[in-house]
């Protein structure tokens, strides 16, 4: 076989004299769904990089603000996990062969979750606490609990059991839990003493419950499945990432009694210990991929993998230092807020924005152009985006992020309106992208 | 009548859109197998719970009802025994620098 039939197979005719076959689309969701979900949090991103370089000023000082809050809580509901419900809910359905349980209640879900979302960020944006926040929570909390049922159903109906199951079904769980904590954090804002602990320690038990707990454990999961699919990794031990999982666990539940019962004490310590062993095993478990894989060259999606993880490693080496050197005042904010975005606008969103290159091309393909594959040339999923264009992002990201995390740690004005216009700009970039893709949607649809 | 080296041929049309490379020269067609009134193609992918599942398989029926209108087309997906990379031809080896 000549090599270009690797590369450009031809044309095939004749037409065929019957209909062509379909997909099922038995276990997919409709592109409606999902499209919906990603499309939701793609625009909470853009909108969270605009807000960056209107009000970086609010990212100085004392983490306990409105605005502060506000964009704390658009990066992790609008942005991160709205981008995360609408993989799942593409994903779980044909990686563990049970359709989503009901796709009305997705849409239910979506229906509370995006009034309590806004309602959350503009309460918090004019520290207005008490009844708007609280209303505002409540609907997001409700929203939580419709996705918990709706996921965690289709998770028991699946024919096989996973690991990759295993840290969704956790990172559900931890949902539940950092929704719990977080409806009672808004009732001791507005109402105060009702929750008799110390209000910090309490929202550090909830943050650290949402990010390492609900998403970390999503993102840990989804990603020992797609890792190896998208880079043809074969015959790797999963050893680390089952490591990684008890250590991440016993480190959550040490750090949320520390904080709870005795804030510096060694209990916190060696729950801060744990967890930063659960991210080094789970880090392995991706080299162990990396290493196995057959496609040498990362794709644009891929690449972007690259400083996620090491952002992961980043955290982990401030959160601990946090917990260890215990800084002085003057230092101690800034590095809390600098942990917390090399987390969110770091990590998570390098790997988001990456994944998403990768789920976006799929959804648009699958609907689009799947029932024609063998019929007539398609396009592949590289072809449905301008890759240079990710790529210039790609850079752009990387050399904005870095100059805005400087001048959070070192409070250098001079930096910041380089590092969040850096960012601004790569965001507009990913945008546009995105757009294109669903563009083929709606210009090729058939479904 | 369409042999199964014809049938083979035409499923180097059907390319997986995520890696750009052909199903056989993959290795994911492991047996074609033409009877009077049925053409059953044996077949497998590179991970179980592929996204890509439902769509390969319908091009491949698609490919086979393509050939041979009037043959009933069996594809079944088997998962044992696993793809391996060993099963992809030379050319697409190096076409993923392997």
């Amino acid at each position: 076989m000549e090599g270009a039939a690797v590369l450009k197979p031809p044309p095939p005719t004749p037409e065929p004299s019957s209909p062509p076959a379909m997909p099922s689309f038995q276990m997919a969701p409709s592109f409606r769904l999902v499209g919906l979900y990603l499309g939701t949090g793609i625009t909470a991103f853009l909108a969270l990089c605009a807000l960056l370089v209107v009000c970086s000023p609010g990212l100085k000082g004392e983490f306990f603000q409105g605005r502060l809050l506000a964009l704390t809580h658009l990066t992790v509901l609008g942005w991160v996990s709205m981008v995360i419900f609408g993989a799942l809910f593409q994903l779980v359905p044909v990686v563990f062969e049970a359709p989503l349980y009901s796709e009305r209640l997705a849409f239910a879900q979506y229906a509370l979750f995006l009034p309590g979302l806004l309602g959350m960020v503009l309460s918090f944006w004019n520290f207005k606490l008490g009844v708007p926040l609280l209303a505002s929570v409540s609907l997001t909390a409700l929203a939580f609990l419709l996705f918990i049922v709706n996921l965690g159903v289709t998770l028991a109906r699946a024919k096989s059991r996973s690991l990759t199951g295993l840290f969704i079904g956790t990172g559900l769980f931890y949902l539940a839990l950092t929704a719990t904590l977080g409806f009672f954090l808004a009732l001791n804002l507005g109402f105060p003493y009702i929750v008799r602990r110390d209000h910090l320690d309490l929202l550090k038990i909830h943050a650290h419950w949402g990010m390492a707990g609900w998403v970390g454990m999503v993102i840990m999961g989804v990603a020992l499945k797609l890792l190896p699919m998208f880079s043809l990794a074969h015959g790797f031990s999963t050893t680390p990432a089952k490591w990684a999982y008890g250590f991440s666990n016993a480190g959550l539940i040490g750090l949320a009694l520390g904080w709870w019962t005795n804030p510096g004490g060694g209990v916190l310590k060696a729950g801060g210990v744990l967890l930063g062993l659960g991210a080094a095993c789970y880090l392995y478990q991706v080299r162990l991929i990396h290493r196995s894989r057959l496609r040498r060259m990362p794709d644009l999606g891929m690449r972007y993998s690259i400083p996620a993880f090491s952002l992961v490693l980043v955290a982990a080496g401030l959160g601990l230092g946090l917990l260890f050197l215990n800084p002085r005042e003057g230092w101690r904010d800034g590095a809390i807020l600098t942990y917390v975005s090399v987390l969110l606008l770091g990590a998570f969103t390098f790997l988001i924005v990456g994944q998403l290159y990768k789920i976006v091309p799929f959804l648009v393909w699958f609907h689009t152009f799947s029932s024609q594959v063998g019929l007539k040339p398609v396009p592949l999923l590289k072809d449905l985006y301008d890759e240079k264009l990710g790529s210039r992002q790609f850079w752009l990201m990387s050399a904005g992020l870095p100059l805005l995390w400087a001048d959070i740690f070192f409070n250098q004005e001079a930096l910041r309106l380089a590092g969040s216009l850096g960012l601004a700009l790569s965001a507009a970039l990913f945008g546009w992208n995105m757009v294109h893709l669903f563009r083929w949607r709606f210009s090729h649809g058939d479904r | 009548m369409a042999t199964a080296e014809d049938i083979r041929k035409a499923l180097t049309w059907v390319v997986d859109p995520e890696i750009g490379l052909n199903i056989v020269d993959l290795g994911l067609v492991y047996g074609i197998e033409i009877t009077e009134k049925k053409v059953a193609v044996t077949m497998t992918l590179t991970t179980q719970g592929c996204p890509m599942h439902d769509s390969m398989k319908v091009a491949v029926e698609n490919t086979v009802n393509r050939l041979e209108p009037d043959k009933e087309a069996e594809i079944k997906v088997v998962w044992d025994p696993p793809w391996t990379p060993d099963k992809m031809t030379p050319q697409a080896r190096a076409y993923l620098g392997v």
